[in-house]
């Protein structure tokens, strides 16, 4: 069976995660490119071909919207359906990170045990 | 005096081609062109360790172009619906995950598919015109039609070939995962 995309699903990569939490301002997709990489100290970093290509998803999907032109480039913005489906998806990972941390220190107790 | 060498085709080897174009940089031949289509053009200049990349935009508008410059990418030869670009070594890829270049090569395929359809119809109904006039005996009308025919096969082959390129390409960038 082929592979549901995100924009389906709801469970987003990392990169549309970050793309779509950085339209929570009104900003330009140079600037999410440059935040992205600087926010997470170098450890992402999202490719022009990639950056244009998931604003266009996200655009079609209805997550994101053009709000307006400044100097040529254009200004995106999440909608209320893309803030819900980041909260969402922000919820999921959480629950990952908490379940990751249960065992882990479960692991380490026993290890020091 | 410039080099020249042959296109591999980007919808099929467009990885080949890229390192292709990267070792000649490194060997002072940049790529400025294509030359009757299928022959890259090269003209010499200072050895250089750059990084090529193919991009699939439909409409490589100013945004676009102004979002692959400040990337780090700068187109070096444009056709429709395809770039080939050009950046120093090691600078961020173009596609930085497997999605948005999944995304982007079945775009460009659906793209390709549907002008290889209309190449297919219009070649279809050339046949069939040229057999109803050539019986008719209308032969300057069935002779247009036969040169309708060949246009539409050379568009069929040009726009057939390269989507099964593509197809080829996303089965392996699928498999690869």
């Amino acid at each position: 069976m082929a592979k549901r995309s995100p924009y389906e699903t709801g469970e987003l990569s990392d990169s549309i995660f970050l793309i779509l939490l950085a339209t929570f301002e009104p900003v330009h997709g140079y600037r999410i490119m440059h935040d992205i990489e600087s926010s997470t100290h170098g450890a992402v970093k999202v490719g022009p071909a990639t950056m244009y290509t998931t604003l266009k998803k996200l655009k079609a999907a209805g997550w994101i919207v053009e709000i307006a032109e400044e100097g040529g480039r254009i200004l995106y913005a999440a909608t209320d359906e893309g803030r819900s489906v980041l909260r969402r998806d922000f919820a999921r990972r959480k629950r990952l990170v908490a379940v990751a941390e249960e065992r882990l220190e479960e692991k380490d107790g026993k290890d020091d045990g | 005096m410039a080099k020249y060498r042959l296109c591999g085709g980007l919808a099929m080897m467009a990885d080949h081609d890229m390192e292709m174009l990267k070792g000649m940089s490194a060997k002072g031949w940049h790529v400025s062109g294509l030359s009757c289509g299928f022959l890259y053009r090269f003209e010499q200049g200072a050895p250089r360790d750059f990084d090529y990349a193919v991009g699939f935009e439909r409409d490589f508008t100013p945004e676009v172009q102004e979002l692959f410059r400040a990337g780090g990418w700068h187109p070096v030869i444009t056709g429709p619906g395809w770039q080939i670009l050009r950046a120093e070594a090691g600078e961020t890829p173009l596609f930085t995950d497997e999605e948005s270049k999944e995304e982007a090569l079945r775009a460009v395929r659906a793209r390709t598919g549907r002008f290889a359809l209309a190449w297919a119809v219009a070649l279809a109904a050339c046949l069939a015109a040229e057999a109803h006039f050539d019986a008719q005996g209308t032969e300057p009308i069935a002779a247009a039609c036969l040169v309708g025919a060949v246009v539409s096969s050379a568009g069929f082959v040009f726009t057939a070939f390269p989507f099964l390129g593509y197809t080829a390409s996303l089965r392996k960038l699928r498999a690869g995962r």
